[in-house]
This record gives structure tokens, C-alpha cells and sequence, in this order.
């Protein structure tokens, strides 16, 4: 039985990446881009886990909820492939003749989404960042990075989960005033 | 109004982050972080966004990082280091004076290029100094003690207690009951501990009103609804409208076998019973005005075994206590009602039944068959 905790958090985040990144990060994109998006995944996953609640059971919730949101995806696009109007016959049979452009547009939005995550860990205080990268990027546990930074277990939490919430803000607020954070 | 959405978006972004920190380690608190999750959608969603931007942060190769302390010495925000420290005015604020903050959102186009960086850079350190006081003062109270925490409500035995809820909704207790309540700006969540208590809900389609027992969900829109724990299952009665009650079934099981986990629609007039193993049985018409007579402080009995009424008297009950034997707990059955207060004339009415003895001693009334 392995759990998140006997692997280290980069390789779980980048092995989910590799599984579902691609999809679900277009989905949340669109979804920054246009709040009223009609389909709401978080809204499905949300009724999917009322439905199904011993979550006792899970052993990976990371993983779980991850999973769930890949699948809510998958299944609506499989519907939506059975929809012959929505699909663009064209762009489909492109995409099939130049699969290295479709990989190389993949690689392009992750190169602008790291330089906007470089100029936000930039404005951010140096302990917070210092916090953020080595909690998921080293994936040191609170006590591993306190006793190096000299804070404890407890302030490590408090840095990484601040350090955490300004990233995610300053996207957001980004989306919301169209200027760069 | 504007700022409370800001306030609760905020709010929920900490949550979300504070999970994520938490379970990279260690999936110990499991159970509370699906809990958190099925508090709203909002939920789902603000740790989807968590997840990918830990995704991103994760990715980032050495050069990349490097590149960070770079970009962080140019724009210059990095020389306080600690985070406690905000750096509001480390340049001299000479550029200020001569450009007002309203001057730089109202002059588009070119403004004047020997102030603008200046003021720009000004204005985004008050911006971060301000989310930094926002994320210090509001997320620490808000965690603490904000319409965002739980609050717990008890009574003792014989005790009754009416609680207004601050969206209007009112919860009544029973006797020896608990319930713990949360309200956000999307989600108002229940949590049943042990007891009984009637739920009349104020409409708001925006906040789900949800109410959870170790073994069932009973989600509400506008309506009044009994829920009593008891041993071994949660019993549901709806006084008004319509509630959904699902159980709490086995998910990996439920998975595996892709069955639909039960759930049922209950109309006013209707019950149903959920098992502590998860099952929601079939609606059944229950009487509304006896499911609430426990407000009256009344007993209603109908057809119930010894053991059943004795169990609800001690409920109210501290100071009396009924003790059935065993031989006869399962077998009578009787019909009434009674002064919850008064286990006394209860008492009296068995006495006239001529298969029981009715005993008192100290402090306990014990019921057993009478020898022939």
C-alpha cells in the first residue's frame, strides 16, 4: 500500500501532471478566464463526493480528488465528441497530421504559466518563497525546513500556507484587473 | 457586500492551501479534509486551483529558480526578508507626492516616464502590504473565530434549547444533544454529534443547508426537518418541503461494485431511517405532529416495546432513571402519551397492566414480569 507520504510530494505532483495535468489545467484556465463557465466541474466533483462519502476509504485524497476532476473531464468530452456539431472536423484532422505542434502549444502554455509563477515567487517575501519551494519543489517536511531556515515546525505551516495563498490571489487578481500582479 | 465576497474567497484560498500543506505529509486528517470539501463546490474548486499551481511550482527547474532570486533583487523585494516585515516605503517616497494613486488609474497611455515606475511600485507594495495585512488580521480571526469556524451547542439531560442561526434558519435541540454549525458565504453545514434536533430552514439556493450524521447526509433547501440519532440508525421526519437523505456508504466498496449509493426523497409527512451501516430505508408516512411533539416536552408512544419508551424517558431524565429487564423489553407494546418530565405516571399507567411489576428503588423505577 503506498501513500503520498512514502513518496515525496514532487513526485506525486508530477506524476499527476503527467496523467491529467493537461485537460484540467485548460479546464481551470478557461474557468479564470470566464467564471460563468457553463459546465461546472467543481460543482460535479462536489455532488460525486456527497454521493460517495466514506472517506475513511481514501487512502490518497490528493490523488482522490484529482482523479475525480480528471474524470468529470474525460466523461464530458466523451460526450461531447458523440455531439458532431461541436466537433471541428478540421482542427481534429490537423491536430491527428502535426501531433509535435499540439505538444509543442502544451509545452508553450507551461513556459508562460512558469514565468508568471517566477515573477510572483519574485514579489514574495524570501522566507515565504523559501518555504513554498522546498516544501513542494524539495518536498521537505515542516520540521526538515524549520530546522534549517531556524522556525518552527508550527511557523513553517503558517509561511507556506500564507506563501500559498499569494500565489493563487495574485492569479487571480491578475484575471480580475488584467494587470500583471 | 462586495467585501464579504472578497473576505470569503480569501478565506477559502487559506483552507485550501492549509489542506494542501497538511496532506502532502500526511493523510491522518483525511476524514476533515473531505468533510471541508463537501462543504461547497467552491471548495472542490479552490483546491483544484491549489493543486495546480503546486503542480507549476513543482515543475519549475533549477535554472528557473534561480532566475527567481534574480527577478526578486531587480524588482527590489526582497532586501527585508522576513515576512513580517513589509517593505511599504523603502525608496524614499519623493515620486508620490508629485503622482497621486488616482492619477496613475485615470492617465492611460504614456504618463510621465520619470515618475511612473516609481508610483507603480509604490502602489503595488501597498497592494501587497495590504494583502499581507488582509491575510494577517482577517485570515487569522477569520480562522479563529469568523462566521467561517465551527461552532458546537449542547444541552444537558431534560434540557431544550432554540438557536438562531445567523442566515435566520433556526435549530431546535432536544435533550442530551449536540450539534456543530458552520456558516460561509456558500455553504451552511450541520453536524448532528448526538440527539435530536428540528431544523427550519431559511431559503438560499446559493448556500446549501446540509446536515450530517456518522451514517447519513440530509440536504435541505427551505424546510422543516426532525433529525434524531439514536442507537444503531438516524431517523429523519420532514414537517415542510423537501430533503434528500443519502448515506454514508463504504467508498471504496461503492466504487468497485459502481452501485449508486442510496438516497431518498422525502416529501412533507414522510420519514425514513438510515442504518449505521449506510442504508436509507424506503419512505414511510410519518406523523409530523408526534415526530415534534419533543418540543412540548411530550412523549408519543405508539405500539413502541418497553425498552424503546423506557430509553426515551431517560433521555429527559437524570434524576429517574427506568430500567426494563430484559425479559420483557422487546415484547410489549404500548401506546400514549406522556409528560416527558413525569416517568412517574407512566409508571402508574403500567401499574395496571397485570403482567408487569413495577418497581421503584432509590432513584430507579425497574419494570420486569410479574410472577405468577
Amino acid at each position: 500500500m503506498t501513500s503520498i507520504n512514502e513518496q515525496n510530494a514532487h513526485a506525486f505532483v508530477a506524476e499527476s501532471y503527467k496523467k491529467y495535468g493537461p485537460e484540467l489545467r485548460r479546464y481551470l484556465q478557461r474557468r479564470l478566464k470566464d467564471r460563468q463557465d457553463a459546465r461546472d466541474l467543481s460543482q460535479e466533483v462536489w455532488r460525486r463526493l456527497l454521493r460517495i462519502r466514506n472517506t475513511a476509504e481514501v487512502i490518497e485524497p490528493l490523488a482522490y480528488i484529482y482523479r475525480a476532476a480528471a474524470n468529470v473531464i474525460a466523461e464530458y468530452h466523451h460526450l461531447r465528441s458523440r455531439d458532431c456539431v461541436s466537433v471541428d472536423s478540421d482542427a481534429m484532422q490537423y491536430a491527428a497530421d502535426h501531433p509535435a505542434e499540439l505538444a509543442r502549444d502544451e509545452m508553450s502554455e507551461q513556459l508562460v504559466r512558469q514565468a508568471e509563477l517566477q515573477r510572483i515567487l519574485a514579489a514574495m517575501p524570501k522566507t515565504y518563497r523559501d518555504v513554498l519551494l522546498l516544501r513542494v519543489t524539495e518536498g521537505l517536511s515542516y520540521e526538515e525546513i524549520g530546522s534549517q531556515l531556524h522556525f518552527s515546525p508550527k511557523t513553517v505551516e503558517q509561511y507556506f500556507f500564507r506563501a500559498m495563498t499569494l500565489v493563487r490571489k495574485s492569479k487571480r487578481d491578475k484575471q480580475k484587473t488584467g494587470m500583471a500582479p | 457586500m462586495m467585501m464579504t465576497r472578497i473576505d470569503d474567497e480569501t478565506r477559502i484560498t487559506q483552507e485550501a492551501a492549509r489542506w494542501f500543506g497538511s496532506l502532502i505529509d500526511s493523510n491522518a486528517r483525511r476524514a476533515d479534509f473531505f468533510r471541508w470539501l463537501e462543504e461547497s463546490p467552491r471548495h472542490v474548486e479552490e483546491f483544484l486551483f491549489i493543486l495546480a499551481d503546486a503542480q507549476d511550482l513543482a515543475l519549475l527547474t533549477g535554472k528557473q529558480r534561480q532566475r527567481i532570486d534574480e527577478l526578486s533583487r531587480e524588482i527590489g523585494s526582497d532586501a527585508s526578508a522576513s515576512p513580517n516585515v513589509v517593505p511599504l516605503c523603502r525608496d524614499a517616497p519623493v515620486h508620490f507626492a508629485s503622482a497621486t494613486t488616482r492619477d496613475v488609474e485615470t492617465t492611460s497611455g504614456a504618463p510621465p516616464p520619470h515618475w511612473q515606475p516609481g508610483a507603480r511600485r509604490l502602489i503595488r507594495r501597498w497592494t501587497a502590504a495590504l494583502a499581507a495585512l488582509l491575510l494577517l488580521t482577517v485570515g487569522v480571526s477569520w480562522w479563529l473565530t469568523g462566521p467561517g469556524s465551527w461552532r458546537t451547542y449542547s444541552t444537558e439531560i431534560g434540557e431544550q434549547r432554540a438557536l438562531e442561526l445567523a442566515d435566520g434558519s433556526v435549530v431546535d435541540l432536544n435533550t442530551n444533544s449536540s450539534v456543530t454549525v458552520r456558516l460561509t458565504d456558500t455553504s451552511r453545514t450541520v453536524r448532528l454529534l448526538r440527539g435530536e434536533a428540528l431544523f427550519s430552514v431559511k431559503h438560499d439556493p446559493r448556500r446549501p443547508f446540509l446536515v450530517h450524521t456518522s451514517s447519513a447526509v440530509i440536504q435541505a433547501i427551505g424546510t422543516r426537518f426532525n433529525v434524531y440519532r439514536r442507537d444503531g440508525r438516524t431517523q429523519v421526519a420532514v414537517i415542510e418541503g423537501l430533503v434528500q437523505v443519502s448515506d454514508a456508504t463504504d467508498l471504496t466498496s461503492a466504487v468497485r461494485a459502481s452501485t449508486t449509493p442510496t438516497r431518498q426523497f422525502l416529501n412533507a409527512g414522510e420519514g425514513a431511517d438510515v442504518s449505521d451501516s449506510g442504508n436509507v430505508s424506503e419512505p414511510k408516512s410519518v406523523d409530523a405532529a408526534r415526530a415534534v411533539a419533543w418540543r412540548q416536552r411530550r412523549l408519543v408512544f405508539e405500539e413502541d416495546t418497553l425498552g424503546e419508551i423506557a430509553a426515551e424517558f431517560n433521555r429527559y431524565n437524570a434524576a429517574v432513571k427506568i430500567r426494563v429487564d430484559e425479559e420483557v423489553a422487546g415484547e410489549e407494546h404500548f401506546s400514549g402519551t406522556f409528560d416527558a418530565d413525569a416517568p412517574e405516571a407512566m409508571m402508574q399507567a403500567l401499574a395496571g397492566d397485570l403482567a408487569l411489576e413495577v418497581t421503584r428503588a432509590g432513584n430507579e423505577i425497574v419494570i420486569r414480569r410479574r410472577e405468577p
